[in-house]
């Protein structure tokens, strides 16, 4: 087994989560957002604001004029919208990395990442989730402990695949193997980047959300959009779809099983229109 | 000049006859059928998304490649309109890898289950096929010698 006292180290070393992405993700934990709160800490940032008023001009989000400011983009698609979008931008830079010991080719993760923000954030609509947001996020960042993980599954993989095959989850290798799996690790990168402790759990928990103290909604929502991912095989890389699915947060979230194919039609369907605007 | 390469999503099909490379990639509980007839330069893949186009007949006629059943006729229908044969034809079927824990839900497996039954009322014969299990999958067709090539996708890179 590695030293997880290195792995760990590894967290503690990294530097700090630019200060636009810390202070809009502990934002989407907040109940109500001012626009004008929103614009201050975006607008310190002339590449977010650039960034983001590229995005609201494309097909998917632009209106009949054009979005020349911050405030009328805040006005156009609301102040939860853009914070979602800010977070996106904020995160693409570390999310499409490629990552050799999991077999992710550059890009993979980021659209593995941005299907289950998808997913999660179409079941909370559907099941009226009071922070559909918060969800998207959650999903957007549940894997983000492979990228710390990553280097350190070079010379372990024949390995961790054995596990694999014979009947062991992705987790329950990497624990084996490493001592540490991607959802603790992910949770720690969180913390060390103060986020919400909402969003800490969701990521600790999105393997097993009976398991999360502070509430099971977020990690059962983000626990689904991972399996709806996985089967449509969006950013699909070398581990596959070796997680252990728990179908009793069907029953919890209140989706009836018949529902599942429609859900996927549906996660189908914006994937394909996130891919073409990014084609465009 | 090089050969064109055509990339498959769920919901997706093609048939060529002459020089092409059909792809599909990342397929994880989804099926890819592939069919080719070498004797006379037509192939052709099919890239599913679901089992059963009962629940929604109407987006079954305007995409049908969504489904198993309607996306196997369509693909059977444009490699016969090209020029291939079904004595001549082989397929292989790619996919269906399963979710642990998921059991009737599990969509691989219900892809699976469809595409048996589906070729079995064609009389149509798998001759070669990589499904099942949890690891993704890809498949290249190459025509017009029709030659499949099929691997899991690796844990790791060189």
């Amino acid at each position: 087994m590695k030293d997880i006292r290195r792995i760990l180290e590894r967290v503690r070393d990294l530097p700090p989560a630019p200060i636009v992405m810390s202070q809009v993700v502990r934002m989407v934990d907040e109940p109500d957002v001012g626009a004008a709160e929103l614009v201050k800490v975006i607008e310190k940032d002339v590449g977010v604001v650039a960034n983001l008023l590229r995005v609201c001009n494309t097909p998917q989000y632009a209106g009949t004029r054009r979005v020349a400011t911050l405030q009328e983009a805040i006005n156009r698609l609301g102040t939860r919208t853009l914070l979602q979008l800010v977070v996106l931008g904020e995160t693409h830079s570390f999310l499409k990395q490629e990552l050799k010991g999991y077999g992710y080719s550059s890009g993979d993760l980021w659209w593995h990442s941005l299907g289950v923000a998808e997913a999660s954030r179409l079941l909370a609509q559907a099941i009226h989730h009071e922070n559909a947001a918060l969800a998207f996020t959650g999903g957007l960042l549940h894997d983000l402990g492979k990228i710390v993980l990553d280097v350190f599954l070079a010379g372990e993989q024949r390995e961790i695949r054995r596990l694999i095959s014979e009947g062991a989850s992705l987790s329950e290798a990497e624990s084996l193997v490493l001592g540490v799996e991607h959802a603790e690790l992910g949770a720690r990168v969180a913390e060390h980047w103060q986020f919400p402790e909402s969003l800490c759990g969701t990521i600790r928990f999105h393997h097993q959300p009976f398991a999360a103290p502070n509430g099971v909604d977020l990690a059962a929502l983000v626990h689904l959009g991972d399996a709806l991912t996985h089967w449509l095989g969006i950013g699909l890389g070398g581990p596959g779809l070796a997680s252990q699915f728990d179908p009793r947060v069907l029953d919890h979230l209140g989706i009836e099983s018949g529902e599942v194919d429609r859900l996927l039609i549906l996660l189908s369907e914006r994937i394909d229109q996130s891919n073409s605007e990014l084609a465009a | 000049m090089s050969v064109p390469i055509i990339e498959l999503r769920p919901s997706q099909f093609e048939v060529v006859r002459g020089s092409a490379q059909l792809y599909a990639s990342r397929i994880g509980g989804t099926c890819a059928l592939a069919i080719s007839d070498p004797t006379h330069g037509v192939g052709g893949l099919l890239h599913w998304l679901l089992p059963a186009e009962e629940s929604d007949p109407e987006r079954a006629e305007r995409t049908p490649a969504l489904f198993a059943e309607s996306g196997i006729r369509a693909l059977l229908e444009a490699y016969r309109t090209a020029g291939g044969t079904i004595d001549h034809a082989h397929l292989a079927l790619v996919g269906g890898a399963s979710l642990r824990g998921a059991g009737a839900l599990d969509l691989g497996s219900r892809n699976l289950l469809a595409a048996r039954r589906t070729l079995d009322l064609l009389g149509l014969k798998i001759h070669a096929e990589a499904v099942g299990g949890v690891f993704a999958r890809e498949i290249r067709l190459d025509l017009p010698t029709g030659r499949f090539l099929i691997r899991e996708l690796p844990l790791g890179k060189p």
